[in-house]
């Protein structure tokens, strides 16, 4: 039976098992020593979100070698920009909308064939044995359908799913109102669902996973 | 609670594997709706587990190592200076690289560009008019169905069916010397369908139902049975006046109207006296012969599927069906705009998107409102309504998606006019009563 597999068993190829959430009164410690010119609470910043910025990027732009200069390039901006922002609102919205402004701009200059695959794409299967062997042709085609998608639609499911933004802050993070990010999130789902319907449920699963 | 309602609204929760009690409650105890929630759920768990490769290089170390050493605090982005050895610096150097090139390319293309417009002050090459796009016919259809979206009885719905008619008439008769036999029949073709399954079909079953009182209906099929015999009448004096290929639609034209008012008769053959109502028709539009042919041809299908939808919405009987109808009219509209958008035909974008805009905000969102009002609160119909509702800004936003928003479609300002408006719908529509 398939199951969801926790954070503590995800294999190698992960990059980063999520962190503690921080408590909302340390961030903003954090980011009132940044803008006070303290380095090292923004390398706490960094350090917190930098792996989460580049799983998204990655996933947007479909190359880790781009996914890398973009992360730093936000967080460059980021703290060139601290201390225009504004305490009490989301930092990490406001770190991603950075993130999504330079994927824009890197996209515009640079020529992507739709469905280039990642060169260093890792299969599931490439890894450890704790997952099955359904599961890893399972993520694989979703990890397929997913790369796929519009990429707006691809960065508002991503902001929902990896992230857990609301989609009010999605519309923060992605430029656009809450409900174009309610719709794109909406829109994604459905087309995964339409073109992978096959293999969501094996025959006879019974799946646990709708929550009481 | 139907079914493809459940289905959207779990995927458009935050989380589709926690459902609200409604939702579970419905899943419970649907079969197809079970396995639909399932799969969600299944898919959401799966996304989560994406691979991601590790990041190549070690920029994430390096940079924490700079901001962690001492140091004065950066205010500003670094310039680029290509030799220097520092990590920050290494992607905005690369930046520039890379695009050397097109900087170059277009620095001299914007001197070119100036050098010209210094040698040649004068010339100025008017812009091409685009062919206009605005079919009267095209319009004439959207407001009556917006009229059909509003109309709460029957005897409004009749005189809208009554007024679709004159103007498929009227239209068709301006056409009889200029078009082709295979539009004639075409637009003969719209005219038979308002008229038999609009009109008469309509008129029989009210004559059963009796919605209407003897007041309205002598008021309402008098005007009707009029409206026919000068259909009619007209339809056969063009015969003598078109060419050959227009016969078989005028005759097809005639015969429909002179059946129509028959049946009419007959049926209300118990009202003592006929109103002759004739209501004056629309005077044809101030377009050559050339440009009625282009655009019958660019919009036949559309009509076509108008003309249909016009019918649907003649006989929905409740605000919800009139809402639902009301809704494919307003998509008919967004597929053909998204159409034209494809095939840059930026005019036929922005006429379309207008009239989609208005079919939303004259027909549809009125039309949701009456809806509201006659439910009670968590009942069936207020579920369908409230999914119904969240689905209409999709269509708001898939249009807009689908227009572009640069090139000689984007830049349109007729375009980016019709865009502004469907921003206002957007507003509207989110506006919480």
């Amino acid at each position: 039976m398939d199951r969801l597999i926790p954070p503590s068993e995800l294999p190698d190829c992960r990059v980063t098992r999520e962190p503690e959430p921080p408590l909302p009164d340390e961030e903003a410690e954090w980011i009132r020593a940044a803008q006070a010119g303290d380095r090292s609470a923004f390398a706490r910043l960094v350090e917190r979100y930098w792996d989460r910025l580049y799983r998204w990027l990655y996933h947007l732009a479909r190359d880790r070698h781009t996914a890398e200069d973009l992360t730093q390039e936000t967080f460059l901006k980021a703290l060139a920009a601290v201390k225009t922002f504004r305490a009490g609102s989301n930092f990490r919205a406001w770190v991603f909308r950075i993130g999504h402004n330079n994927f824009v701009n890197q996209k515009r200059s640079e020529r992507r064939t739709k469905h280039q695959l990642p060169e260093d794409a890792v299969a599931p299967e490439g890894n450890s044995a704790e997952l099955s062997a359904e599961n890893r042709e399972a993520v694989e085609t979703v990890s397929q359908a997913v790369s796929e998608l519009p990429t707006d639609f691809r960065a508002a499911l991503l902001l929902r799913v990896y992230e857990g933004l609301s989609f009010r802050e999605i519309a923060k993070a992605l430029h656009t109102t809450e409900e174009t990010a309610r719709w794109r999130v909406f829109k994604a789902r459905q087309k995964l669902m339409k073109v992978l319907s096959p293999e969501l449920l094996p025959p006879g699963a019974v799946s646990e996973e709708i929550k009481e | 609670m139907d079914c493809q309602a459940v289905q959207n609204l779990i995927l458009g929760l935050p989380d589709p594997r926690e459902l609200s009690p409604t939702l579970r409650a419905h899943v419970l105890e649907c079969q197809a709706c079970s396995a639909w929630a399932k799969q969600a759920a299944r898919l959401e768990s799966l996304l989560a587990q994406l691979p991601v490769p590790p990041a190549p290089s070690e920029k994430k170390e390096a940079m924490l190592e700079e901001l962690t050493s001492s140091g004065p605090v950066i205010t500003r982005v670094p310039t680029v200076r290509p030799d220097h050895t520092g990590v920050w610096l290494d992607a905005a150097g690369r930046v520039l690289r890379k695009n050397t090139a097109y900087i170059g390319g277009l620095a001299a293309a914007i001197l070119l560009v100036i050098g010209i417009y210094w040698l040649w002050p004068n010339k100025q090459t008017p812009p091409v008019a685009e062919a206009t796009q605005d079919h009267p016919l095209l319009k004439n259809l959207v407001a009556h169905d917006i009229a059909l979206a509003r109309a709460s009885t029957p005897a409004k719905r009749f005189e809208i069916l009554g007024g679709m008619a004159d103007d498929l008439a009227v239209e068709t008769r301006g056409m009889a010397r200029i078009a082709s036999a295979d539009e004639l029949k075409r637009m003969a073709g719209w005219y038979q369908k308002v008229v038999n399954e609009g009109i008469i079909q309509q008129a029989k079953d009210e004559a059963n139902r009796h919605m209407m009182t003897d007041a309205e209906k002598k008021n309402v099929f008098g005007a009707l049975a009029a409206k026919l015999e000068t259909d009619a009448n007209e339809a056969e004096r063009m015969m003598a006046e078109s060419p050959q290929e227009a016969q078989p639609a005028l005759k097809r034209m005639a015969e429909t109207a002179r059946e129509g008012h028959k049946t009419l008769r007959t049926l209300f053959a118990s009202l003592a006296s006929w109103v002759g109502d004739q209501a004056p028709s629309p005077p044809p539009a101030p377009l050559t012969a050339d440009d009625r042919i282009r655009l019958l041809k660019a919009n036949g299908q559309l009509i076509d599927n108008l003309v249909n939808q016009s019918i649907e919405l003649s006989r929905a009987g409740d605000s919800e069906n009139r809402a639902i109808a009301c809704r494919k009219t307003a998509q008919l509209l967004a597929a053909a705009a998204e159409v034209a958008a494809t095939k840059q035909e930026a005019e036929r974008v922005a006429v379309l998107t207008r009239l989609f805009h208005k079919v939303v905000r004259d027909g549809l969102i009125p039309t949701l409102g009456d809806w509201k009002r006659g439910v009670p609160p968590e009942s069936p119909s207020a579920l369908r309504l409230a999914a119904l509702r969240n689905e209409v800004p999709n269509d708001v936003i898939n249009l807009k998606s689908a227009i572009p928003t640069s090139g000689a479609v984007g830049e349109n300002p007729n375009v980016r006019d019709a865009l502004a408006q469907l921003d206002e719908l957007t507003d509207k529509l989110m506006t919480k009563e």
